[in-house]
């Protein structure tokens, strides 16, 4: 009987400048897909948008909260 | 390698070992880091940002989403989640949620720390919703009389516990396993997911 095994996580350590052009790009997807920012985050979990855009919002929530002791 | 570096990668490991049991395939969970002088901070999510695919009878009908913000800092030493959110949502392409289990360190509003949504609906929860919540020290409930957009029972956060008594990502597991039959990996004691480290001497047994 085999064991299941676990993957290592990907570690990746990440500065300010990047995260600025990410949060950028993201909004910008957002609000191409949703028209705003604010409408797209009032969507979010309705489900009425293709899965794929599902990973701009991971990705928005990710950069935000990653310089959120920059704002 | 830092302190947070460490604990992230054993946090990320002990969520690995959870998911694989519901979803054997799934893809390594990624964390970022970002450093700074008082506070280091660290999200843990899916590699790609997707969701993981879980199946009954070998059928692919439902996502489960995770994703957890951490921080470390000169005020506690140990990896504290801020905020994380377990969703579960059908594979059917209508891609709204069926429920989300949230957990908000410090809410900047009025909502419990640690909540559930539920996406469904009934109109008696409708109408009651219809009306301005005049009592509630929400903007939104206050005002929710005169929205345009329909009220809606997954707007309600159902408080779940605070910081020491939440569900974790074990338990939104097992509630797949045990409510819907979810395929998992035959489990060690008594069909529970692992409390911790995965499984009898942490081991897990495949599909």
């Amino acid at each position: 009987m085999s064991t299941m095994t676990t993957p290592d996580p990907i570690v990746r350590c990440v500065e300010e400048p990047e995260l600025r052009e990410r949060r950028q790009r993201v909004i910008e997807r957002l609000e191409r897909h949703f028209g705003s920012l604010e409408d797209a985050l009032s969507l979010e979990f309705t489900g009425a948008y293709p899965a794929e855009w599902l990973k701009d919002f991971s990705e928005y929530h990710a950069v935000t909260f990653l310089l959120s002791d920059d704002e | 390698m830092s302190d947070l570096e460490e604990q992230a990668q054993e946090f990320a490991h002990l969520l690995s070992s959870t998911i694989r049991l519901v979803c054997p395939d799934a893809h390594p969970l990624a964390i970022q880091i970002r450093k700074r002088k008082s506070r280091t901070l660290a999200t843990i999510e899916p590699e790609n940002g997707s969701a993981y695919p879980i199946t009954i009878s070998g059928a692919h009908l439902l996502d489960l989403t995770v994703s957890y913000e951490c921080s470390i800092s000169d005020n506690h030493s140990y990896l504290r989640v801020e905020e994380s959110g377990i969703g579960v949502r059908p594979h059917d392409g209508s891609g709204e949620h069926l429920m989300r289990f949230e957990y908000l360190h410090s809410p900047n509003s009025p909502v419990p720390s640690s909540h559930l949504h539920i996406h469904a609906h009934r109109d008696a929860w409708t109408f009651m919703m219809a009306h301005d919540g005049v009592g509630s020290d929400r903007r939104d409930v206050k005002r929710r009389g005169s929205n345009t957009k329909i009220p809606q029972l997954s707007d309600v956060h159902f408080p779940l516990g605070g910081p020491r008594m939440r569900p974790t990502l074990e338990d939104v597991v097992e509630l797949l396993i045990h409510e819907l039959g979810v395929d998992h990996a035959r489990m060690c004691s008594r069909d529970s997911p692992p409390r911790g480290p995965c499984g009898v001497n942490g081991r897990c047994v495949p599909w």
